[in-house]
């Protein structure tokens, strides 16, 4: 059902969200994103999957104080929800039992 | 980082970002790329910082991010393109009563727009010039013993000491209006006037000059300006540059040469002229005193001040001036000079100058009575629609059982009525457009419609308000009904919106009636004026002026005497005409505004004034003068002819003469002399004034001996009056003016004193036509109104008068009953306006020194107008239900 599936990029999102903990905005989080995976995102698409997140329930936002750089405006932060690390925990468990259920064989070679 | 804090984003991504970005959105957004471009910029240079800035805005181009608005308003636009179906059925249901309302707002809207016109050209008066602020018109003011002038002519000799002896006077321009004379091509003598204004004019005024040059147009003797209109009259065409204007200045032939063509005088300048030459001429063209003689008051005189220059400091240095040029003639204290700026020349009313001034006042009131009117209408609309809402209950009670909110009812009630206010308003300036050309005649002024910003913003304002204020009460009334309530028993609003009517009929019933009774009392004042006993007989005289005496004359007095001569011989000719039943002559006649005015150093060493007029023995018995002591001077013997003079009862009764015919002229320097009769008062200036101490003689030798100043209204020419037999007015006007062309080259011009003495009461006429006209749409907009009101009151009462009758009621009982409901608020209306009529009519009949008193028949007279009205109205109305059978109306239930 709409509102609990967890997209690939969403997950990569909402985990940076929660890794950066109380300092994710959305230029925090692309550079996170390509630090830790050197991937590439446009910051219109992190954007976007903040909103979808914050719609599903999975982070919550507030607008942070009056900033010096970037001309005074202000950032809109994020955390994870408690249903968000509901979420990623589901997620992680799922990916687990799978992962675990790989036969401990040797690939190829 | 610092050093690359200066270069910026590019602009129009960034105001593209905040154009579709969603308020929410936004500042989170543009911070985020706001934060990029400067991380960029310092890792990899402002090129790549940029295009990643437009890059990064473009990606932001999403539905989520866009600013939701047209999503909303198309939803909005089909609420509305649905009230708007629902208000045009319903308008076209009750055609009688948007009828009504279409008629009553439209009509609100033109008068509107009318006396919109009105006010701002009056008020646009002389705005045009450029140097406005810094322009003065220079008066003079004497003072008297007990009188005061106030003179917007001055001598012409004043123009050069006042620019030649006062730095602050930047320029001056005088304007003098010369006679000159041309021979048309079918041999016609054309009189035109010149007006002689200093070099400046052109410069000083902003006057468009089509062709030609400013600075030199004006610069030499020979040169002309024309109007447009004026190059067109003479030459047919306005590419007049270098062409040669000749004219005739009594037997001096003069030229000029065409050197730039001017606009005509705009309609609302207080400055008019039709050709203009230079004041170079002064000296070939003026009489020698004209432009020497500190007495002689004839031109205007206008002057620029520096921006710096203080006028009242200016003026204090004035009185130097005069002791300069009038030298021992100067009086301390007599005579004073100043300056008054031209924004307020058009509605001066104080001081005579060259023209009719504006009147403030009627200004005030054409502003006022347009906002009346236009309310009138929209009370009418209001009235009509609280008063059909009831019927729209039911409506209500459905919509809501089906869902609608409150909001929606309210927005379908306002579309309706602004609906029709809008299209009113469009009828109502089509109205103005057709009504321009008649309210033009009465307010004697050539206004176009022309859509200004502020009449548009007016028009848009007055639409919002009437719609809003109309819709308003029904629209919250309504919607705030109890469906249940409704729907289930039929809905009677008594009590709060009765009050509301009530009030507002008993407004509207006001104004009516306080128009009428103005309308009324304006009419009597007017007609009182123009048929009042004159004390003199005016039926069918005409008077013909003569032409200046040819030769040189010096001074007034052997002018005047030989201007009469000449007169005195024409009028032998003219005997012969066995049409003409009398002739005489004097050199003032009726119908201007005063007559020459002596004045003499009294015997206490104060100005004493009289009027003067230089008659012949018939003048007196032309006229039917009365005497009441005395002989005129036909009975006189040669020496009474002579030496006599006849005075009015206001000269006997301002010098105090105990026994008039035994007195003389109480002062020293007069030449033998004798009262030889009195006349009775007749009115020979205008009935704003009292009739003033008059002396009349045959000889003007011995009074003007005696008399210290002389002020003249009009040219002294002799004029010959003539009593016509009217049935044969053709033909003596064919033999006059053959008798005319034998002996003079002059124009000939034979006019009716009655035509001229209307003209002095023009302005009360043009004030009372257009109060008339005014009233008539006031009373055409209460009685639809009144019209609606009586048909939804009998509807309501269509069951109530059902009964009646089936009980056994008459038609007649009936009509009572109904009439009845309308006689208390114009009971109430009637007696509000009395004192608000008498208050503000009493002001108006202040201006005039003969006035009717304001009577109970006036009242009474628009009491019964506007009963009679509602009579009709509310017969027209009830006749119907009177007569119709009670089965049709009851058997509903």
């Amino acid at each position: 059902m709409k509102g609990t599936y967890l997209g690939e990029f969403e997950e990569l999102v909402l985990l940076t969200v929660g890794a950066l903990y109380d300092e994710a905005y959305g230029v925090a989080v692309m550079d996170e994103i390509k630090t830790e995976t050197g991937r590439s995102v446009n910051i219109s698409a992190i954007h976007s999957a903040l909103r979808r997140l914050e719609e599903k329930g999975f982070v919550k936002s507030r607008m942070g104080g009056a900033t010096s750089e970037r001309g005074g405006r202000r950032k809109r932060y994020f955390v994870l929800t408690s249903y968000g690390k509901k979420a990623l925990d589901e997620a992680q468990s799922m990916r687990l039992k799978l992962y675990n259920r790989i036969p401990d064989i040797s690939f190829g070679n | 980082m610092g050093k690359k804090q200066s270069i910026s984003p590019p602009r129009w991504a960034d105001r593209f970002l905040s154009f579709y970005c969603r308020e929410e959105f936004l500042e989170e957004i543009q911070g985020d790329v706001h934060e990029l471009f400067l991380q960029r910029l310092d890792r990899k240079g402002p090129t790549v910082a940029k295009s990643r800035f437009v890059w990064d805005v473009m990606r932001f181009f999403r539905w989520s991010n866009i600013k939701h608005t047209n999503r909303s308003k198309l939803n909005q636009l089909t609420m509305v393109k649905n009230n708007m179906k629902i208000a045009t059925r319903s308008l076209l249901k009750h055609k009688f009563y948007t009828g009504i309302n279409l008629v009553g707002i439209s009509l609100g809207i033109a008068c509107f727009i009318l006396t919109h016109l009105y006010v701002s050209e009056e008020l646009s008066f002389d705005r045009f010039h450029e140097k406005l602020d810094d322009i003065y018109r220079v008066w003079i003011h004497e003072v008297d013993e007990d009188e005061e002038y106030f003179d917007g002519v001055v001598p012409v000799v004043m123009g050069e000491p006042m620019s030649s002896d006062f730095p602050e006077v930047e320029q001056t321009v005088q304007i003098w209006s010369g006679v000159v004379t041309y021979t048309s091509e079918d041999q016609l003598t054309i009189t035109n006037t010149l007006s002689l204004v200093g070099e400046d004019f052109l410069n000083v005024f902003d006057f468009k000059l089509l062709a030609g040059d400013r600075e030199t147009a004006l610069s030499k003797m020979e040169n002309i300006v024309l109007s447009e209109s004026a190059a067109i009259e003479r030459f047919g065409t306005t590419d007049v540059m270098g062409q040669v204007v000749k004219y005739q200045d009594g037997d001096k032939p003069l030229e000029f040469v065409v050197t730039g063509v001017i606009e005509d005088a705009p309609a609302n300048s207080s400055i008019s002229y039709t050709k203009l030459i230079s004041d170079a001429n002064n000296e070939r063209m003026m009489h020698e005193q004209t432009r020497t003689a500190w007495y002689n008051y004839s031109s205007e005189l206008y002057v620029k001040l520096a921006e710096s220059a203080d006028p009242i400091a200016l003026e204090a240095k004035f009185p130097d001036m005069l002791k300069k040029g009038q030298g021992e003639e100067y009086e301390e204290g007599y005579m004073t000079v100043h300056l008054q700026p031209m924004a307020e020349v058009h509605f001066d009313t104080k001081i005579d100058g060259e023209n009719q001034p504006g009147d403030l006042r009627t200004v005030q009131i054409m502003r006022v009575v347009g906002f009346i009117i236009l309310l009138l209408a929209g009370i009418n609309f209001v009235n009509l629609s609280v008063g059909q809402s009831v019927k729209r209950a039911k409506e209500v009670g459905v919509r809501k059982v089906m869902g609608a909110y409150k909001r929606q009812l309210i927005f379908q009630f306002l579309s309706e009525s602004l609906l029709l206010t809008f299209m009113a308003t469009l009828l109502g300036v089509g109205l103005a457009a057709l009504l321009l050309p008649v309210f033009n005649g009465f307010a004697d002024k050539a206004l176009t419609l022309s859509m200004d910003f502020a009449l548009i913003s007016g028009l848009v304002i007055a639409m919002f308000t009437i719609g809003l204020l109309s819709g308003l009460y029904p629209a919250l009334v309504l919607s705030s009904f109890k469906p249940v309530k409704v729907l289930k028993s039929s809905l009677s609003l008594r009590g709060g919106k009765n009050r509301l009517a009530y009030s507002l009929i008993v407004l509207q019933f006001l104004v009516a009636i306080f128009f009428v009774s103005a309308t009324v009392i304006m009419k009597n004042q007017v007609s009182y004026l123009s048929n009042k006993d004159l004390g003199f007989d005016r039926e069918a005289k005409v008077y013909l002026r003569m032409p200046k005496p040819a030769g040189k004359s010096d001074g007034m007095m052997n002018l005047m005497g030989n201007n009469m001569l000449q007169a005195k011989q024409f009028v032998e000719s003219l005997k012969q005409l066995p049409d003409i039943e009398g002739l005489a002559v004097a050199n003032n006649y009726f119908g201007d505004e005063g007559w020459m005015m002596f004045g003499y150093d009294g015997a206490d060493g104060k100005i004493e004034k009289f009027y003067y007029n230089h008659v012949d023995e018939e003048f007196t018995r032309l006229f039917k003068v009365k005497m009441l002591q005395g002989i005129d001077f036909k009975e006189g013997t040669e020496l009474d002819r002579k030496m006599g003079i006849l005075v009015n009862q206001a000269f006997v009764d301002a010098f105090g003469l105990e026994d008039p015919l035994n007195a003389k002229i109480p002062g020293k320097e007069f030449g033998e002399h004798k009262i030889i009769g009195v006349v009775d008062n007749f009115h020979f200036a205008s009935l704003h004034k009292r009739v003033e101490p008059l002396v009349m003689s045959m000889n003007v030798e011995p009074i003007y001996k005696g008399i210290a100043e002389i002020s003249i209204n009009q040219s002294s020419r002799a004029t010959v009056v003539a009593k016509v037999r009217l049935d044969r007015m053709a033909d003596i006007r064919s033999e006059v003016k053959s008798l005319w062309q034998e002996r003079f080259s002059e124009p000939f011009e034979l006019r009716f004193i009655d035509t001229k003495l209307e003209q002095l009461y023009e302005r009360e006429q043009r004030t009372s036509d257009m109060v008339t006209l005014i009233t008539i749409l006031a009373i055409s907009i209460a009685s639809l109104g009144l019209l609606g009101l009586a048909a939804l009151t009998i509807k309501n009462k269509l069951r109530e008068i059902g009964i009646r009758k089936v009980l056994g009621a008459s038609a007649g009982s009936i009509f009572t009953l109904l009439y009845k409901i309308f006689m208390s608020p114009i009971l109430v209306a009637f007696i509000v306006s009395v004192p608000l009529t008498l208050y503000v009519m009493r002001d108006w009949l202040q201006s005039f020194a003969y006035q009717i008193s304001i009577n109970p028949l006036h009242f009474l007279l628009a009491a019964g107008a506007i009963l009679l009205i509602t009579l009709l109205v509310v017969s027209f109305q009830s006749l119907r239900v009177a007569r119709a059978n009670p089965v049709d109306t009851i058997r509903y239930e």
